[in-house]
């Protein structure tokens, strides 16, 4: 079992070359376990093989077309803004900024919304005085008697029912009788 | 300006002040270590490229969402793998048989052996045919474990960002790379034994 200090070394030998005290203690293990040799060697090998293998590059204007693709991207996207900005300086100058013209948008659709619902619930509820005067059939300013008039209603009232317990009866038979 | 030397996070908030060449530097840094990877994913060298074009525009498209803390090598491969991925997927749905695939195994597998200058004609000649083997060796390794030896051996990458970009712990990213080498040697081994590719020779 080769120890885990040959695959540090070997770790170690990808990435940088190994100094010369690395160098002692790889001899040192080749010297306890005799196939560690042969499997360093096979290693080195390996990594060789894999620093040499290589696909060729690709195409020398690759840069070139994905630049131009960007290029265009870019020149739609300005287009684009473009194309809003105009739509909008309809409504105000084009240097303003879009979230000021936005918000008075919306303040104003939401002042609008307001008014509209407040007539509505003004018209069901009805809770005007004039309105409610004006829409019940029959009944004009004309044909309503004055306060003053209705100042002694009680009085009246009081005065009639008292003349219907009047026994008129019995008021004829005392006066017959004197 | 010379913009070689400007780092991965410096670029990327030039390209955020809308500085568009220094997407070009970028660009330039990373086509050949992406289209590799996507060559090893897809092993087809034209979708490879097409590959390549759709990461770079996600990477512009989505660079806001790079967060500086970050690494950048990190989230440029995961956006290529994640891309690729993708592709693979579509291409199970609907499989599409290319010309590509009539000409024989040989001629399509694009690999090139570098640095020979100090090197004799004939081992230049065996380590062609091994690096050629090894090229198709490397395509029975799964694909997790292919990306993740070839980030680590090629790219030089971290375990700590390959272990992001796969979307695993360092430790299954360490266990990866170690079954996809082991897979390699024990496949390589017959020919390393031949004689004639002695290991002394890429030492």
């Amino acid at each position: 079992m080769i120890p885990i200090r040959y695959q540090e070394l070997l770790e170690i030998s990808h990435q940088r070359s190994l100094k010369a005290e690395e160098f002692v203690e790889l001899e040192k293990i080749f010297c306890a376990y005799p196939d560690s040799r042969a499997q360093w060697q096979e290693d080195k090998t390996m990594d060789s093989l894999l620093k040499q293998l290589s696909v060729s590059a690709p195409s020398v204007d690759i840069c070139h077309r994905v630049m131009h693709t960007i290029q265009q991207e870019n020149m739609q996207k300005c287009a684009r803004k473009q194309s809003i900005f105009r739509y909008l300086s309809f409504f105000a100058k084009v240097d303003q900024p879009i979230s000021a013209i936005g918000a008075a948008i919306f303040l104003f659709s939401l002042s609008g919304v307001f008014l509209i619902n407040e007539t509505e619930t003004f018209k069901v509820d009805g809770h005007n005085p004039d309105y409610e005067l004006n829409s019940l059939p029959g009944i004009s300013n004309s044909d309503v008697p004055s306060p003053d008039v209705l100042q002694d209603f009680a009085a009246i009232i009081y005065s009639a029912e008292v003349e219907k317990m009047i026994d008129t009866d019995l008021l004829s038979t005392l006066a017959s009788t004197q | 300006m010379d913009l070689s030397d400007t780092t991965d996070l410096d670029l990327v908030q030039e390209i955020r002040d809308g500085n568009t060449q220094s997407f070009q530097v970028l660009m330039d840094r990373y086509k050949n270590p992406i289209y590799q990877m996507a060559y090893r994913m897809i092993l087809d060298p034209f979708e490879a490229e097409d590959l390549l074009q759709v990461v770079f525009l996600q990477v512009y498209r989505n660079l806001s969402t790079f967060k500086p803390q970050g690494s950048f090598r990190a989230w440029i491969f995961t956006i290529a793998r994640n891309t690729c991925l993708n592709e693979i997927r579509r291409r199970r749905r609907k499989p599409v048989k290319s010309l590509d695939e009539l000409t024989s195994d040989s001629q399509k597998i694009p690999f090139q052996v570098v640095d020979h200058e100090q090197q004799n004609a004939n081992q230049i000649l065996l380590q062609d045919e091994l690096v050629d083997i090894l090229g198709r060796i490397l395509k029975e390794v799964p694909e997790k474990q292919r990306t993740a030896l070839l980030l680590y051996q090629q790219e030089n990458l971290s375990y700590d960002e390959i272990s992001k970009i796969l979307g695993c712990s360092i430790g299954a990213t360490k266990s990866l790379i170690f079954r996809a080498r082991e897979h390699l040697k024990v496949r390589l081994r017959p020919y390393l034994n031949e004689g004639a590719w002695t290991p002394a020779v890429f030492l």
